[in-house]
């Protein structure tokens, strides 16, 4: 019973208090007084580049009547061209209805030849009876003006001919045009230079305007064994619209001596009978581009087998040298006939190396044949003994 | 002194004791080649190579790969159920010698046609050699054109030329062959120099080889444990059991056939017996050995089966020599 009491003076309440609020809504809305007519955009005061297109958006809208509403343009500079349009066409009347907004948009087309400056004009509204003006100050500057720029990290780099020198190059966009920057190179022929951005390789990269971008340039010899010791120039060029940037990187190689070895002749087989010295002659050359230094000589042998090396080392071998070295194979007294490899090598002190397969054919000595040929001499000799003993019966 | 005994005791022994020896040569092939059991014998060897040359090249035909030895593998290549063709010469070569020499002296002698024979202006030098050569020379004759066959159905079954290296390899292996056969005719000549009975001069033949064939093996393994006894207990004591088994093995003309055989026919074979791992150290496994190579491993082998041939020879000859013939 008391529960019920208590929920009754709770809905009351709660009843009470809603009508108090439809009362302030009606309230509010008694007090804002909308004029007949009314001509508004949000911003009526703007700033344009030079060349940019003009569009304003305009909003009208009613008190209490519906009606047609003229749109017209007052105090436009000279040689502007001005229109209204509604969906998408050209209009220069519109229809208002209380509590909707109609929107038009204002184009706004300045001649060619603008300048910098401020421009005024109005926008006059104009119904029945009703009239509602919008000025409007448009402010026209010059742009930005396009640059680009091209800064490299670390322009010098070391390396060997067989290095990859990579340049971190920035560019950078400081106006306020879009860019499509091509990238170009001029490098030696010995090089191969491509740029590279989020390791795609690149021709032409986009640049917005107020932003930079980072690539990297990747200089590759082409033919790291012909690379010559040196110091190289790489000239980069970022070319977009009628800007250009250019930035020089240095490639430093240093030379390394590449080692070769091989025979005369280029053949790599030969025979030795077993037990006896046989001589193979072997070129050692050096095709890198730095001289070679302290080249041991070494050989990888079946056991029992000696190769002795004359000379056994070589103290230096400049770069387009070669020299030709004597080895003494010697296989092993009882080796059995048939095909053997050695391996020859050449390493320098500076870590260059280079090995051989060579195929040994051991014949063995002929001492035998003879022997056999021998035997059949002493069954030879035992028939003719016995002729002569016993023949002619 | 001994000179002048034999001039004393033989009155008008002039001239060379070889005269008369092609007649008694071409005699002798012509029975040979005419006879039923040479024509038995060729048939049988004629379809044994057929058949095996059949089978070897249906089963190179199915393996694909480049060999440079194609040719050789007709001769070694076998296929279930038929051994490879050299497998069969092992036993068709000796019989066929054995065949060709058991009644040539004691024949003579049962057909009493010898003291006719020797009645004519030829010594017994001429007719005994001349036996003996028909023999070998219609062996040849019988083989050479087995292994022309051979290379001929080659040719066509396998739509290539043999190279030079293969067909010195297969000439050398005839040879080899034919002095293997030799080595059986020599000593089917001396047990029919021996034995009067054509029966048992066969039969002794046949005992020999068989004794090589199939026991010989049993005793080289019985005797090396005779002269070498205990157990080897160092590397070095294996190795000389080893070899002294190898040795013994050798002593079987059989032995010296296979392994020739083996040597010739698959070049990538470089040495028989035992091999240390040190000494393939380095060693190109299965790259072929060249052909001087290749007869120097096995001219210990066909040397030795034509100094065997030449002694049996001789010992036929003293005792062919020393009969009485006027029986």
């Amino acid at each position: 019973m008391r529960r019920l009491g208590l929920l009754a003076i709770v809905l009351v309440l709660l009843i009470g208090s809603g009508t108090m609020v439809m009362a302030q809504d009606t309230t509010t809305t008694s007090t804002i007084d909308l004029p007949p007519l009314l001509l508004t955009t949000q911003y009526p005061g703007q700033t344009f580049g030079i060349g940019e297109a003009i569009n304003l958006d305009l909003s009208v809208e009613t008190g209490s009547t519906p009606q047609i509403v003229g749109l017209q343009i007052q105090d436009l500079p000279q040689d502007w061209a001005a229109s209204f349009r509604g969906d998408g066409r050209i209009v220069d009347s519109v229809f208002v209805e209380p509590q909707a907004a109609s929107s038009v948009e204002l184009r706004v087309e300045p001649p060619a030849d603008l300048e910098a400056g401020t421009y005024d004009f109005s926008v006059i509204a104009e119904g029945d009876g009703d009239r509602s003006t919008l000025p409007i100050e448009l402010t026209i500057q010059e742009k930005a003006p396009a640059s680009l720029a091209l800064n490299v990290d670390l322009p010098t780099l070391r390396g060997k001919p067989d290095t990859t020198f990579r340049y971190n190059v920035t560019l950078r966009n400081d106006g306020d045009e879009d860019l499509n920057v091509d990238l170009t190179s001029e490098a030696p022929p010995a090089f191969n230079v491509t740029f590279k951005s989020a390791s795609q390789e690149v021709t032409t990269i986009p640049l917005r305007a107020n932003s930079t971008q980072r690539i990297s340039v990747e200089a590759v010899a082409i033919s790291s064994d012909e690379l010559q010791a040196g110091t190289y120039t790489i000239r980069v060029q970022a070319q977009g619209g009628d800007v250009q940037a250019t930035s020089d990187m240095t490639a430093e190689v240093i030379g390394t001596p590449t080692l070769g070895l091989s025979t005369p002749d280029g053949r790599l087989s030969g025979s030795a009978e077993s037990g006896s010295q046989t001589p193979v002659t072997l070129v050692v050359s050096n095709t890198g581009s730095a001289p070679a230094r302290a080249i041991q000589l070494t050989a990888s042998k079946p056991s029992n087998w000696s190769v002795e090396f004359s000379p056994a080392t070589i103290d230096n071998l400049e770069p387009g040298q070669q020299i030709e070295i004597t080895a003494q194979v010697k296989p092993a007294d009882k080796a059995i006939a048939g095909d053997y490899v050695i391996n020859f090598s050449a390493r320098s002190d500076d870590g260059a190396s280079k090995s051989a397969e060579y195929r040994v054919t051991v014949t063995t000595s002929t001492l035998w044949g003879i022997a056999g040929i021998g035997l059949i001499g002493a069954a030879v000799v035992v028939i003719g003994l016995s002729v002569l003993r016993f023949g002619r019966r | 002194m001994l000179k002048s005994l034999n001039l004393g005791s033989t009155r008008e022994r002039e001239g060379s004791p070889w005269r008369g020896l092609w007649v008694v040569v071409a005699k002798d092939m012509a029975d040979h080649l005419t006879s039923a059991r040479m024509r038995i014998m060729e048939l049988l060897i004629v379809l044994t190579a057929a058949g095996t040359v059949y089978a070897a090249m249906q089963n190179i035909r199915s393996t694909v790969g480049r060999d440079p030895f194609v040719f050789l593998k007709l001769f070694t290549t076998s296929q279930d159920p038929l051994p490879a063709f050299i497998g069969f010469l092992g036993f068709l070569v000796p019989l066929l010698a054995i065949t060709l020499a058991f009644d040539a002296v004691n024949g003579e002698f049962n057909q009493r046609t010898l003291s006719r024979v020797l009645a004519q202006p030829i010594y017994r030098d001429a007719l005994l050699l001349g036996k003996f050569l028909a023999g070998l020379f219609t062996l040849a004759l019988v083989l050479a054109t087995i292994w022309l066959l051979i290379i001929g159905l080659g040719i066509l079954g396998l739509g290539l030329p043999p190279s030079g290296e293969e067909v010195a390899r297969i000439l050398v292996f005839l040879v080899g062959t034919i002095f293997y056969g030799g080595v059986w005719l020599a000593l089917a000549l001396v047990f029919s120099t021996v034995f009067r009975q054509s029966a048992t001069a066969a039969l002794a033949s046949i005992a020999v080889w068989l004794f090589f064939m199939v026991f010989w093996s049993i005793v080289v393994s019985s005797l090396a444990r005779i002269l070498q006894p205990g157990e080897p207990t160092t590397l070095q004591q294996a190795l000389n059991q080893a070899q002294l088994l190898q040795t013994l093995t050798r002593f079987s003309p059989n032995t010296l056939y296979v392994e020739a055989t083996v040597g010739l026919l698959n070049p990538a074979v470089r040495s028989f017996g035992l091999v240390l791992p040190t000494e393939l150290q380095g060693a190109l496994i299965g790259s072929p050995l060249p052909l001087d190579q290749s007869i120097l491993l096995i001219w210990p082998h066909l040397t030795g089966l034509i100094a065997i041939t030449l002694l049996l020879f001789a010992i036929a000859y003293v005792l062919f020599q020393r009969q009485e013939i006027r029986a």
